[in-house]
């Protein structure tokens, strides 16, 4: 249980002030909750200027995924840290455009690149 | 209860005047070559002589013959009284040839028949023509919505027409299918072409800002005119989040210089 637990969370790299997390396709509500715990946990230990989370992998999401990125980025804000999304597919954002999560709060960019030089790197 | 054998025998045997007085007919009738009828209306004629023999009323076999050969029509162009004249020449070539034996009931029976041949083919007819119809608005929604790439970067969708929710959802789609296979992160908007703006369409347009943005690029809206434009504050429409231009030039250059592009004349 221990091991599903770990293999299923992911991955956040830190390049310099900056944290960068890549959504797996396959990413459910547990998962999805892990990243949130994580990445609170690490912008405060990092003292990370910025957070990019990767979305590039990702083909459906659903109201909760939605739900969940938005509050990533509200958090993310209230410890400092600005948030950008990036590469966001397009049936992605017209499915949590539909849900009415426009996600204001969020920056966004077409890939990492862009997402990494919109963070100052 | 009409001896369905005897019209049925009588039609099998006057088959050829039948169908030659048919054709006759149809000459007069219509102002279009008819010879390359013969094929299609020995068929029906065959299917009448099938349909009159049968005691039971069936109509699986005939109703598929019949919408196959309306549809060969309807490719062929042919016009909804045309398809009634060829029915309509039909029954009285049929009637002559049954009337002469002198039985009510026969001719009856046949008219009958005939009136749903008619409606059957009428009926196909109007269903291929509407079938016509929805391919051809489908083709229109992907012709009026093409996004296009003005710049490394910079994409535009110029929309022409009535902006409904279905045309909404298409151009939503191929701008962001062209912004993310093009990786822009400027989609320029222009609504030169757009007769109304209501808060429905409005709304369509903010939700198509809302999705770019959400993909990374930043929507600028070109191209509204001005009886629009007032007609959009009488309404009280919100679009202050987006960046508007008076048309597709200014909205290009403010694109291009947001880039950090310049457009300069050159020395030469």
């Amino acid at each position: 249980m221990r091991d599903d637990e770990a293999s299923s969370r992911t991955a956040i790299l830190a390049i310099g002030n900056t944290l960068i997390a890549t959504l797996q396709g396959s990413i459910d509500d547990r998962a999805a909750l892990a990243l949130k715990d994580d990445l609170s946990r690490r912008v405060v230990a990092t003292a990370a200027s910025g957070v990019l989370i990767e979305l590039s992998a990702i083909d459906i999401v659903d109201s909760f995924i939605g739900r969940v990125i938005a509050d990533i980025a509200a958090v993310s804000k209230l410890l400092g840290a600005r948030v950008v999304v990036a590469g966001m597919r397009p049936a992605v954002a017209i499915t949590l455009v539909e849900l009415g999560l426009e996600l204001p709060e969020v920056e966004t960019a077409v890939n990492t690149e862009q997402g990494l030089a919109l963070l100052g790197r | 209860m009409p001896n369905k054998k005897k019209l049925s025998a009588r039609l099998h045997d006057r088959r050829d005047a039948v169908l030659a007085a048919w054709l006759k007919d149809l000459d007069g009738q219509l102002d279009r070559d008819t010879r390359g009828f013969r094929d299609d209306a020995s068929t029906i004629l065959d299917l009448l002589i099938t349909q009159c023999g049968h005691a039971e009323e069936r109509w699986d076999e005939a109703a598929d013959s019949l919408t196959e050969l309306a549809r060969a029509r309807v490719a062929a162009g042919f016009a909804t009284d045309e398809t009634i004249t060829l029915v309509s020449a039909l029954r009285s070539a049929a009637l002559r040839e049954v009337a002469a034996l002198d039985d009510i009931e026969l001719l009856r029976h046949l008219s009958k028949l005939l009136d749903v041949f008619l409606r059957y083919l009428v009926d196909a007819y109007v269903e291929a023509r509407d079938l016509v119809i929805a391919r051809q608005q489908e083709d229109l929604l992907e012709l009026s919505t093409p996004a296009v790439k003005l710049w490394d970067g910079i994409v535009a969708v110029p929309l022409v027409g009535t902006l409904d929710s279905r045309r909404a959802v298409s151009v939503m789609e191929s701008l962001l299918n062209k912004i993310s296979e093009t990786q822009s992160t400027i989609a320029i908007i222009d609504i030169t072409g757009v007769p109304t703006v209501d808060t429905q369409v409005a709304q369509h347009i903010l939700r198509t800002v809302a999705a770019a943005r959400l993909t990374g690029a930043r929507c600028i809206l070109c191209g509204i005119r001005p009886s629009i434009a007032h007609t959009m504050v009488e309404l009280g429409i919100e679009l202050s989040q987006v960046e508007t231009h008076a048309n597709l030039a200014a909205a290009f250059a403010a694109a291009l210089r947001s880039r950090g592009l310049d457009v300069r004349t050159s020395d030469a």
